[in-house]
């Protein structure tokens, strides 16, 4: 089996976002970056599925300047190298935009049986890149993985559906989108982190891709990012006895729209 | 801040999963039960929070004392003891075994420590005299290939669990008071014949220290098991404590940390006639800027005495200070949450307390506020130390 890829996301880590209670305007600039969650655990699972199958474990993302320290942070996590789509729309691509271009990158590397998602970002969890770097690639897609295992040239996985399981299988190569499910993300240790600082990290420009006119244009708008606020409506609900209390908040969920 | 780069960052937040992940979930726990939280200590062993400062060859990472600060300071925010456990490990046994050991000693106890396979513990103080070695009665005879020593020590941490011990001993007739000549280290494996272990003393803070007596009653070590020179181990003794002390400064910021965030976050919580305590009270506002100024003052020197360290430099005042102003700062920062708590933070499950339980210990454990500054009064006058 050849090289399992894993696609990974820098993030803003949500914990240091703050919003404006008056405007709800979201301030950016105090927060750090971490690896996406989800991406995480498909670092993970890609490790230990190229583990089982003999072969290397490829760490992928495209980001601008500040991935420099998710590449680091990566390869602490497993991956023997990793590969840098490094372009400063990275910061405002779409699911649109950064399929093409791992998808690219994916080309690009060449040899690889198996490719890693997280099932969404951190950031916006819009489901888009894994099912779309497969359609870029035309392999199958397996989405909402919660248990996988690759016997020879072929996988195996569980999907978890709404209300249910799913077995399913598909020939290698392949793109699968993991849930945390998968397995934990254990924590690297500190000699990992330092080791992940000496592994070799090859860097891509856009232009060393093979991209079409278009692919690197959004297909969505962001109209507006806004922070939410809770605010309580503060409706007493005190006269009668208690049927009639019982109708009456009844009454007003309907209303809210939440029955 | 200035003394992060992009390596300590990432290795800060090795500690920082470790610590939300695994720390925290039985810091409270630990707190109650008292018990030594073994497998909180294995894992720090795993993820290299034990050897940071350790050489490499022996297992550990070659790293500074800067980032050995910014791991202790994130995890004493949630469990100081776990910190304190790994002082008397790392700084303390460790440290005399990495200046004193022999690269066969170092093979066999420093490179296990270092990755959590050993536990170490150091056996210095004695009732009398305390931490005044001149008074020190634990005796090492030589007879024959063999060292037999008779005594105890006192406040002891890491009692039971610890699998070997790093004790102290004079082995001359006295003591030179001058020189300090004449006392020596060993190493005691645990199971030794005549090693006795006292049980573990319920203190008012570092709950799970597995603090203790331990005693030697003809206890025989054979001839390589001394470490170091004989007669000649306190000048390691004075290094290993000095970086102690100075660990005790990011321990101390830690739990201020702590104690403040909650306070701060309750103290906006918590609702009085329509107003958050923050907002309706100037006396909440003012204590919180205080207790932030105090730990900021603590952050600038903790960092800055680090760096002196990682510079070669040998902090011996600043180290000493650390551990007061730690211990101080500390204590008045957590005292001064549970005053803004009010009622609720004097409440065991707030969580809010037990930062100054462990604060009041760090005032006095391993070494009293009074007598480090009774120290740094000799080095002032001997012109002993730069820093």
């Amino acid at each position: 089996m050849s090289n399992v890829i894993v696609c990974f996301k820098w993030v803003k880590a949500e914990d240091d976002l703050r919003i404006d209670p008056a405007t709800l305007a979201v301030d950016l600039s105090k927060a750090k970056g971490k690896i996406s969650d989800y991406d995480r655990n498909a670092i993970e699972a890609a490790r230990i599925a190229s583990e089982s199958a003999g072969s290397e474990t490829i760490a992928l993302t495209f980001g601008s300047n500040d991935a420099k320290t998710a590449l680091k942070d990566a390869l602490s996590r497993g991956p023997k190298q990793a590969f840098w789509v490094n372009d400063v729309s990275a910061e405002n691509a779409d699911g649109f935009v950064t399929a093409n271009m791992l998808a690219a990158a994916i080309r690009k590397i060449g040899s690889y049986s198996l490719i890693v998602c997280g099932e969404g970002a951190a950031d916006t969890y819009a489901h888009q890149v894994g099912p779309r770097i497969g359609a870029l690639l035309d392999i199958p897609v397996i989405s909402f993985v919660k248990e996988m295992r690759i016997e020879g040239s072929r996988l195996y996985a569980v999907r978890k559906l709404e209300d249910s399981l799913e077995q399913v299988e598909a020939d290698l190569p392949a793109v699968v989108t993991v849930l945390p499910e998968i397995n934990p993300a254990p924590i690297p240790g500190l000699k990992a982190v330092l080791e992940g600082g000496k592994k070799p990290v090859t860097e891509f420009k856009i232009q060393d891709l093979d991209l079409e006119d278009g692919d690197t244009s959004r297909k969505t708008d962001v109209v507006s990012f806004k922070g939410c606020s809770m605010s309580r409506k503060k409706i007493l609900i005190n006269e009668g006895d208690a049927k009639e209390k019982v109708t009456a908040l009844v009454a007003a969920l309907k209303k809210e729209g939440v029955l | 801040m200035w003394y992060m780069n992009e390596e300590r960052e990432l290795m800060l937040n090795v500690a920082k999963d470790f610590v939300e992940q695994e720390v925290k979930p039985v810091a409270m726990e630990v707190d109650r039960t008292s018990e030594f939280p073994t497998k909180l200590f294995k894992r720090a062993g795993e993820l290299g929070f034990l050897g940071i400062t350790v050489a490499e060859e022996f297992g550990g990472l070659g790293k500074d004392h800067t980032t050995q600060s910014l791991i202790l300071e994130e995890i004493a925010k949630s469990l100081p003891v776990l910190t304190v456990a790994m002082g008397a490990h790392t700084l303390l046994a460790g440290g005399l075994l990495n200046m004193l050991g022999t690269p066969e000693q170092k093979k066999k106890y420093l490179a296990p420590a270092a990755t959590g396979e050993i536990i170490l513990a150091c056996g210095s103080t004695e009732p009398a005299g305390g931490a005044n070695h001149i008074e020190h009665t634990t005796k090492a005879v030589l007879e024959g290939d063999q060292w037999v020593i008779n005594g105890g020590k006192v406040l002891v941490s890491n009692i039971g669990v610890a699998d070997v011990y790093v004790i102290l001993a004079v082995t001359a007739e006295k003591m030179d008071p001058v020189t300090r000549e004449g006392m020596s280290a060993f190493i005691v494996p645990k199971g030794t014949p005549g090693l006795e272990i006292g049980k573990h003393e319920h203190k008012l803070g570092w709950h799970g220290s597995a603090t203790g007596s331990i005693s030697f009653k003809n206890m025989k070590l054979p001839k390589e098991n001394l470490l170091g020179p004989a007669g000649g181990c306190m000048r390691a003794l004075f290094v290993s404590a000095t970086d102690e002390f100075l660990s005790c400064g990011p321990v101390g910021l830690g739990m201020a940390e702590a104690a403040y965030e909650m306070a701060y976050k309750y103290s906006h919580e918590r609702m009085q006639r329509g107003q958050s305590m923050y907002d309706r009270l100037q006396v909440t506002r003012h204590k919180l800027v205080k207790m932030y100024g105090e730990i900021e003052s603590l952050r600038a020197l903790v960092y800055y005495t680090a760096d002196l360290r990682d510079r070669g430099q040998m902090p011996l005042k600043l180290g000493r200070m650390l551990k007061i102003k730690g211990a101080e700062v500390s204590e008045y920062v957590a005292r001064e949450a549970i005053q803004l708590f009010g009622g609720v933070g004097t409440i065991v499950d707030t969580g809010v307390e037990r930062f100054w339980r462990d604060a009041k210990v760090l005032a006095i454990g391993g070494a009293s506020v009074e007598a480090l500054m009774e120290d740094i009064s000799v080095m002032m006058k001997l012109n002993m130390s730069k820093y």
